[in-house]
């Protein structure tokens, strides 16, 4: 019988069809968990930002004893990067720390904003999980904020300006799996909450959606979202990463959405890791080309690299629109 | 003691006219209470399902027209191989999940604080995509002369939190979503603490432990943050399950004096109080052992849901301390009691 050996052809020959608009990196996986100096026994996801000429990740990677902490790694060419020993940010930092972030910190969720680059992750614990915010200006130091949310929300970003003269942020409250924005004069004090995006009943992000990538302006001003969607399978979850436009002045009127993921969970290494099936980012850094590189999770086990030009995107979401 | 006037349930179902012709009003709960120009007002919870026909299913629905919402009725037949029946609270029709009773916010005003009127209309009535299972739970604080109303809003994410104004208890002013899903049970305080607006809330925080109740603060009661989690369920009978806010906290030399509700084993609510401090009210400086307030007559023992008592209005009047509640999930009560008698209950706890 050679049953096996025609199987592997299989495989090869589908692996030729470029299933998804996001082109996936050759060399990918660029970080594994032996990538990492210190004890690791998951890589969840990661922020990125270009900082100067360094290429700046915040990653999210669990220690072996099961506590979540980010840190950061650096690069001068986007691929490779090294990786520091101890936290840039862990609840052994902010203050109730052991109370509201016993189970640690993650999410990462970058955003520059006023000269200052914030950033938005997710703190957990026996009290449920919620938001907080950070600051630095240099990477080396960070200023813990504030907790800006109550439990259970997450998938937390703010947006990069302020909207109509409030700052903005999304967040996805566990109830209902949907994307919902905020509004605050002051980044503390959070309220004129409303639902933003819903799941989409029949589609690949048919029970719970979520920020992604914060939303940034494109070309005619118009924001651009970059969420992640989740179907509930037999089989568990399947994350799955799509795309959709915001109108300019209101960002709660959806103008178009991706109706196909620009990237689904398709290697052997974001099919099979400590999470099945999982495809998560927190961050893309655009180039000067209007190339996206997306650092993208795959199984809570490695960072992938996925690149995209933004009008492909747009067009991803013209094209949906036209379906109806 | 808290002497249940002799005269509940104040409020009945019976007692108020359904919001629309086809609905039956079945539940009259959980008042929010106010003193308005020497008047007592309700905000009572009006629950309305609709009137049975043979062989046929029916819900009441809102839809809502520029902001505004449109009482109706979806009606199908039993046979209908779209419909299925969930349990007794919802129905499925085409995918789409529609529960078999809907609340609204209806005033009731009295001279005495026990012999009310109902108003013929609703005050507060689902409005928005958010509330398309209606509103519920009101709760009014008084500050710098204007009645605060928050209030439950219900859809298929479950509950948020929502902010109203009035200044006359004739029209009331939206403040948009406060405390977005899952969150209710918030209690704002009736004045600035350390300059500022400050309230407890309870977010369901489900998947990890019992719901507790947390504390926020607000520069302009809009905007809300600093939450904190201050008061978790004790490992009691009373409190297995979870507790939550009830009305607003009240200033007392000792503290700041907070009626909340328990549910325990059971699912029997009782009331109880605990004390916060004056200038760091984050912190509860005593709790009762002992509830104020246990299901022990006939009509908090047995109706829609028994063994409930729920309190969400209060009103201080020349020393005396109404406190209104839910009975059984379908009547309103009152029971009278002075804040130094409650306060006298820590000395003993």
């Amino acid at each position: 019988m050679t049953g096996a050996l025609y199987f592997d052809k299989n495989i090869m020959r589908r692996r030729k069809k470029q299933l998804d608009v996001v082109h996936r990196w050759e060399g990918n996986p660029i970080i594994t968990t032996e990538d990492i100096p210190s004890s690791c026994g998951d890589i969840y996801n990661s922020a990125a930002v270009k900082f100067g000429n360094t290429y700046l990740l915040l990653l999210d990677i669990e220690d072996q004893k099961g506590r979540q902490a980010i840190y950061i790694g650096r690069s001068d060419n986007g691929y490779h990067f090294d990786i520091e020993k101890t936290p840039f940010l862990s609840s052994d930092d902010i203050p109730d720390g052991k109370t509201y972030a016993a189970y640690g910190v993650m999410d990462p969720r970058i955003t520059f904003l006023e000269g200052s680059y914030y950033i938005v992750y997710m703190v957990n614990s026996a009290l449920g999980f919620r938001l907080a915010l950070a600051k630095t200006n240099d990477f080396i130091k960070v200023t813990h904020i504030n907790y800006i949310s109550e439990p259970d929300t997450k998938a937390g970003a703010l947006f990069p300006e302020k909207i109509k003269g409030r700052y903005a942020r999304l967040e996805r409250p566990k109830s209902g799996g949907r994307i919902w924005i905020s509004y605050s004069d002051d980044l503390i004090f959070w309220g004129d909450s409303k639902v933003l995006m819903s799941p989409r009943p029949g589609f690949w992000d048919f029970h719970r959606i979520g920020c992604a990538i914060p939303p940034f302006r494109i070309k005619n001003r118009n924001w651009l979202l970059i969420y992640y969607g989740i179907k509930d399978t037999v089989s568990g979850p399947l994350f799955r990463i799509g795309a959709a436009i915001l109108d300019k002045d209101t960002p709660s009127k959806i103008i178009s959405r991706t109706n196909i993921p620009l990237l689904s969970p398709r290697e052997l290494h974001e099919r099979i890791g400590d999470v099945n099936n999982l495809i998560y980012t927190c961050g893309a850094i655009l180039e000067d080309d209007d190339t996206l590189k997306i650092y993208y999770g795959a199984a809570h086990s490695c960072i992938c690299i996925g690149t995209i030009k933004i009008g492909k995107i747009i067009e991803n979401c013209i094209e949906s629109k036209r379906e109806f | 003691m808290l002497n249940r006037s002799s005269k509940n349930p104040i409020i009945k179902p019976s007692d108020v006219k359904p919001s629309f012709e086809g609905y039956n009003v079945i539940g009259a709960l959980n008042p929010a209470a106010a003193l308005y120009n020497d008047e007592f007002i309700l905000l009572v919870r009006v629950a309305e399902n609709c009137i049975p026909k043979e062989g046929k299913i029916r819900v009441p629905i809102y839809r809502f027209v520029e902001g505004d919402g449109i009482p109706d009725i979806l009606e199908f037949d039993e046979s209908d191989p779209d419909v299925k029946l969930k349990d007794t609270r919802g129905v499925v029709y085409k995918g789409v999940d529609y529960l078999t009773t809907l609340s609204h916010i209806r005033i009731a005003r009295s001279k005495d604080g026990v012999n009310f009127k109902v108003d013929e209309k609703p005050f507060i009535y689902p409005c928005r995509e958010e509330e398309k299972y209606g509103v519920e739970d009101a709760r009014v604080t008084f500050i710098d002369g204007k009645y605060y109303i928050n209030y439950t809003i219900v859809s298929g994410d479950s509950w948020s939190t929502a902010l109203s104004v009035t200044e006359d208890f004739k029209t009331h002013k939206r403040l948009g979503i406060i405390f977005p899903p899952e969150n209710k049970d918030v209690a704002i305080f009736p004045e600035k603490i350390n300059g500022m607006y400050t309230a407890l809330h309870r977010p369901n925080n489900s998947g990890f432990g019992k719901a507790s109740i947390w504390y926020a603060e607000s520069p302009d009661l809009i905007h809300w943050g600093g939450h904190r989690c201050i008061a978790r369920p004790r490992n009691t009978s009373f409190e297995s399950m979870k507790i939550g806010g009830g009305s607003y906290p009240i200033k007392t030399p000792k503290g700041w004096l907070c009626i909340y509700h328990s549910k325990g084993d059971n699912s029997r609510y009782t009331l109880f109080a605990m004390l916060l401090d004056l200038k760091k009210p984050w912190i509860v400086t005593d709790r009762l052992d002992k509830p104020l307030l246990v299901p022990e007559s006939d009509y908090e023992i047995n109706g829609f849901f028994g063994n409930v008592v729920f309190s969400n209005g209060i009103v201080e009047k020349n020393d005396e301390l109404y406190i209104y509640y839910g009975a059984s999930d379908d009547t309103s009560c009152v029971a009278t009691t002075t804040v130094d008698y409650i306060l006298s209950l820590f000395d003993l706890s």
